[in-house]
């Protein structure tokens, strides 16, 4: 008879425009350490969210160490002996580390704060679990590893029985990854049940138990991690039984457009996020770069259109070095950008579309005169968006509707339409049909394909395997910031892939 | 087909509900003021009504005649009147009827006779629109100023300082610069304004653009600097023999007419000491100027998509710090403009006390006109009206003038209260619209 910690029973989750669980049926055993893995926007953060009573499911029944559970909010889950230590710290930095464990539950010495209580206790947990912290030291002080021990510590604090860890080794390094890994299995031999949400394979083997795999909103399989293999699980995350091909010719290649040399940048926080990345493309060519989200593709997008420096390598677009040109100057060497935020980067909603027809191109003739100041002149502008909004058949067909008030897909192909018209010689476009109905995908694929054969360099970058492998003629796929190897479409399959996205073997 | 996708446009709930909040917001504000009037403008004063109704109540003969010495007088304030109530009817009377005699003698304004002094003083005659404009023109410029410069995303404070920079680089051209004739010195004058503005709104702006420094911050404390520098140098160019804190005068050929000086010829009636003078045009002119800047030419372009969305217009090329700056500088020079109407329209010397406050007037200009520059024109009318009217409930009424400070504050209050629910009222609207389709 196997105790179940853990049990959750057709749970689905709807939310505004996709069901994030569709009838998921996930149980943890007592006193393991079970890895639940899937890709972005599978549905393990929403599964974990409603287990800790962040969010309430449609449907569906969660059993807590055999006790029918109703979370109203955390307060509850946490009541139940749930803790969560979630991505991005919630720490106090000027204060202790004790401090920030008690804060909330302090315990009180006629009305004040009892900080010697508070140390003796935060000291004993650290000792018991091995977690080596100071308790009198202030957070400020302390590097990511330990932040993230304390978030353990505080979640012990509260009698947490069941650890819930959001992606844990996201921040840290493979030393402090290995320092987590000795502490998880300490806390698995005293009991603790812990559930761990991750896309790393290799971590999923090294210190998982059980692995649960999620894709799209359903469970795949949970299975026993001394019976699959990384090859089975990777297989599981990514692989689709249906595939979805474009129609096209083959490639033709040219004289190379785009070569980008040991490239290396930083990411928002300083670490490295590109590390020697190189490759090029050629004319009539579509080089597909592939990889799970937050392994560099962002980074790399910005730093090859100016907005972001390059610590050091090079970029060169037709033999030109355009490395750390500014975004005007890159757009003037001939290159045109589908930015993956469509509505931060690629838009101004607030503009109606024919002013976002000609953003970034807006100082050209014959969009302004000039008459001592440059006025804009509204002539020209209408007349070229009203020609793409039929070209690229864009609804409603009215160029002063706001960028705001169009859908998804008619916002992206606006986007498209733009940098399509500006004819460059490389084209970068980064998940260029998340998040839009089929009809614009096709659509864009289509003229993705088109610019491709009329002898444009295109970089695709997308996390959305279906689309890398339906229309790129190359595949380079990324992790970790280094690009781990190219592929002939031929020669990839899902299930390899997969493996290298997830930092497998070649 | 076309007309009626612009009609329909025009009335989109945006725009509607963008012109329906500011209004609103406006009359709720009147509505507040009339009850703070109610309830806390009181004075004391014995009619002859109040006698016959205190004799009805029963209060005997002897008291009303002792009474009598109070008859007509008013007490604004409570305590001196039940002193000289006291002192009039003795103690033991006091005891018994001081409550009776309070109530009966309690008068309270009506709330209506106050608008409607404040509304006949600004709007009766020429005279009064005349002081309602020419009080609007430095406002219609520093509301210009934190309009403009929200467009671009930034919220400029320092209106004040920026004022008082370019006020005080006029004056000083003005008074320095004698003997050239007017028209050198005025546009000598105007200029100089708006360069020490504009320079002092660019400083915030290349602190933000370059440094991240929030403009917030830097915009007021760069107010105190400002008003304590100006004021630093109004002593130093103190006429030796005026006890007043203020500067030499400027040349005659730096000062403007007032309108009634070339209106008068030409038939039209406008009093000679009416204060309406030849710079509301250069506020005039701004106003087009900045709705042109902002609708027509590629810089004003550039800031808006900065203001609307920095990261967009970054990845467009457009250079966001570069426009900061720029934003920030033109925004200056308009509020350092406003010293062409105080100094060389009016005062003819440099000193705060003609400024003061202006600056900070120009935020609620600017957000009760939505930051459009016609906006900021009518809300601006709105100020010049209650601050002329201001000056006649004085006299009129037993109001204090300060009821005008409550207004303009609860206006801007509901502004942006008002603001928030037409936003809400607009998301509802378009979620049902949603629903439907």
């Amino acid at each position: 008879m196997v105790a179940y910690a853990v049990e959750m029973h057709n749970i689905s989750k709807q939310f505004p425009l996709v069901l994030a669980n569709d009838d998921v049926t996930f149980t943890v055993q007592s006193g393991e350490i079970h890895a639940l893995v899937g890709e972005n926007g599978a549905g393990k953060s929403t599964l974990m969210n409603i287990l800790y009573g962040l969010l309430r499911p449609e449907s569906g029944t969660i059993t807590v160490n055999g006790k029918a559970a109703r979370f109203a909010g955390p307060g509850d889950a946490i009541a139940s002996g749930i803790g969560m230590v979630h991505q991005h710290f919630m720490l106090i930095p000027p204060l202790t580390v004790a401090e920030n464990v008690v804060l909330g539950h302090e315990p009180s010495k006629r009305g004040f704060v009892d900080r010697a209580r508070a140390n003796q206790t935060v000291k004993a947990l650290s000792d018991q679990y091995g977690l080596k912290v100071d308790p009198t030291a202030k957070v400020e002080t302390l590097s990511v590893g330990i932040e993230q021990r304390i978030e353990i510590i505080k979640v012990l604090y509260r009698g947490a029985e069941i650890l819930i860890l959001d992606e844990p080794t996201a921040v840290l390094t493979p030393q402090e990854v290995d320092e987590l890994f000795e502490i998880l299995r300490s806390l698995k031999d005293q009991g603790k049940t812990i559930i761990f949400i991750t896309h790393k394979l290799q971590e999923v083997m090294a210190v998982a138990d059980t692995v649960t795999v999620m894709r799209r909103g359903k469970v795949v399989g949970t299975v026993p991690t001394a019976e699959t293999t990384r090859q089975e699980i990777a297989t599981m995350m990514v692989g689709r039984q249906v595939l979805f091909r474009v129609e096209r010719t083959q490639a033709e290649p040219g004289e190379v457009v785009l070569m980008v040399k040991d490239l290396n940048a930083l990411d928002n926080k300083n670490l490295p996020a590109l590390r020697d990345i190189s490759f090029s493309v050629r004319e009539g060519e579509i080089l597909g770069i592939a990889g799970v989200e937050g392994n560099g593709q962002t980074e790399l997008v910005e730093v090859l259109t100016g907005l972001r420096k390059a610590q050091s390598g090079q970029v060169e677009l037709n033999g030109q070095v355009i490395t750390n040109y500014s975004p005007r100057l890159v757009r003037e060497s001939g290159t045109g950008h589908i930015p993956e935020d469509r509505q931060r980067r690629g838009l101004v909603l607030d503009f109606n579309v024919a002013q976002n027809m000609v953003l970034g191109i807006h100082y050209r003739k014959p969009f302004v005169r000039h008459l001592g100041l440059d006025v804009i002149n509204f002539g020209p502008i209408r007349e070229k968006a009203q020609r793409l909004l039929q070209e690229f058949d864009i609804r409603p067909p009215d160029h002063e509707n706001l960028a705001g008030n169009l859908s998804g897909g008619n916002q992206q192909k606006v986007i498209v339409a733009r940098e399509f018209d500006q004819n460059p010689k490389l084209l970068i476009a980064a998940q260029p049909t998340r998040g839009i109905d089929v009809g614009s995908i096709e659509f864009i694929h289509q003229r993705l394909l088109q610019a491709r054969d009329n002898g444009k360099a295109v970089l695709l970058i997308s996390a959305d395997l279906e689309e890398i492998l339906s229309i790129s003629d190359n595949i380079a796929v990324m992790y970790e910031g280094q690009i781990v190897g190219t592929l002939e479409p031929a020669e990839a399959t899902e299930e390899r892939l997969g493996l290298m996205m997830t930092g497998g073997g070649k | 087909m076309t007309v009626e996708l612009k009609l329909s446009r025009i009335f989109q709930f945006k725009t509607l509900l963008g012109i329906i909040s500011p209004i609103v917001a406006v009359i709720t504000a009147f509505v507040v003021g009339a009850l703070v009037i109610l309830v806390f403008i009181k004075s004391f004063e014995l009619t002859e009504s109040a006698f016959v109704r205190l004799a009805e109540k029963g209060v005997p003969a002897a008291v009303l005649d002792n009474l009598q010495v109070l008859k007509g007088k008013e007490y604004p304030n409570k305590s001196t009147f039940e002193k000289d109530l006291r002192a009039a009817i003795g103690d033991q009377n006091y005891a018994q009827y001081n409550r009776t005699i309070k109530k009966e003698a309690l008068t309270r304004e009506n709330p209506l006779t106050v608008y409607d002094a404040i509304f006949t003083a600004a709007l009766k005659d020429r005279d009064g629109w005349g002081n309602v404009i020419y009080r609007a023109t430095p406002l219609i410029l520093t509301g210009l100023a934190v309009a403009l410069a929200f467009q671009c995303g930034l919220f400029n404070i320092g209106g004040e300082g920026q004022m008082v920079m370019g006020g005080f680089a006029i004056t000083w051209i003005g008074f320095t610069f004698v003997k050239l004739p007017a028209f050198l010195l005025i546009p000598m004058c105007i200029l100089g304004g708006a360069i020490v503005g504009g320079i002092w709104g660019g400083i915030p702006g290349y602190l933000k653009a370059r440094r991240g420094v929030h403009e917030v911050v830097t915009t007021i404390m760069l107010n105190w600097i400002a008003v304590a520098f100006t004021q630093y140098l109004t002593m130093a160019y103190k006429p030796k023999e005026s006890w007043i804190p203020h500067t030499y005068e400027i040349a005659k050929s730096a000062q403007l007419s007032r309108l009634a000086h070339y209106l008068n010829p030409l038939g039209i009636d406008f009093p000679k000491s009416n204060l309406l003078n030849t710079a509301v045009l250069l506020s005039i002119f701004a106003v087009i100027f900045a709705a042109y800047l902002l609708r027509r030419t590629k810089l004003g372009y550039e800031i808006r998509s900065v203001g609307f969305n920095p990261t967009a217009a970054e990845c467009a090329g457009i250079n966001v710090a570069k426009n900061t700056v720029l934003a920030m500088a033109i925004s200056g020079a308009m509020a350092g403009l406003a010293g062409v109407n105080q100094v060389m329209g009016y005062k003819h010397r440099f000193r705060y006390g003609v400024f003061e406050g202006m600056g900070f007037d120009g935020i609620g200009v600017a957000f009760i006109g939505r930051n459009s520059p016609l906006g900021v024109v009518l809300a601006a009318l709105l100020f010049g009206i209650l601050d002329h009217g201001g000056l006649a409930i004085d006299v009129s009424t037993k109001v204090p003038r300060e009821i005008i400070l409550v207004l303009k504050a609860v206006i801007l209050i509901f502004v942006v209260i008002s603001g928030e629910i037409t936003k809400r009222v607009i998301k509802r609207i378009q979620k049902r619209q949603e629903a439907r389709a």
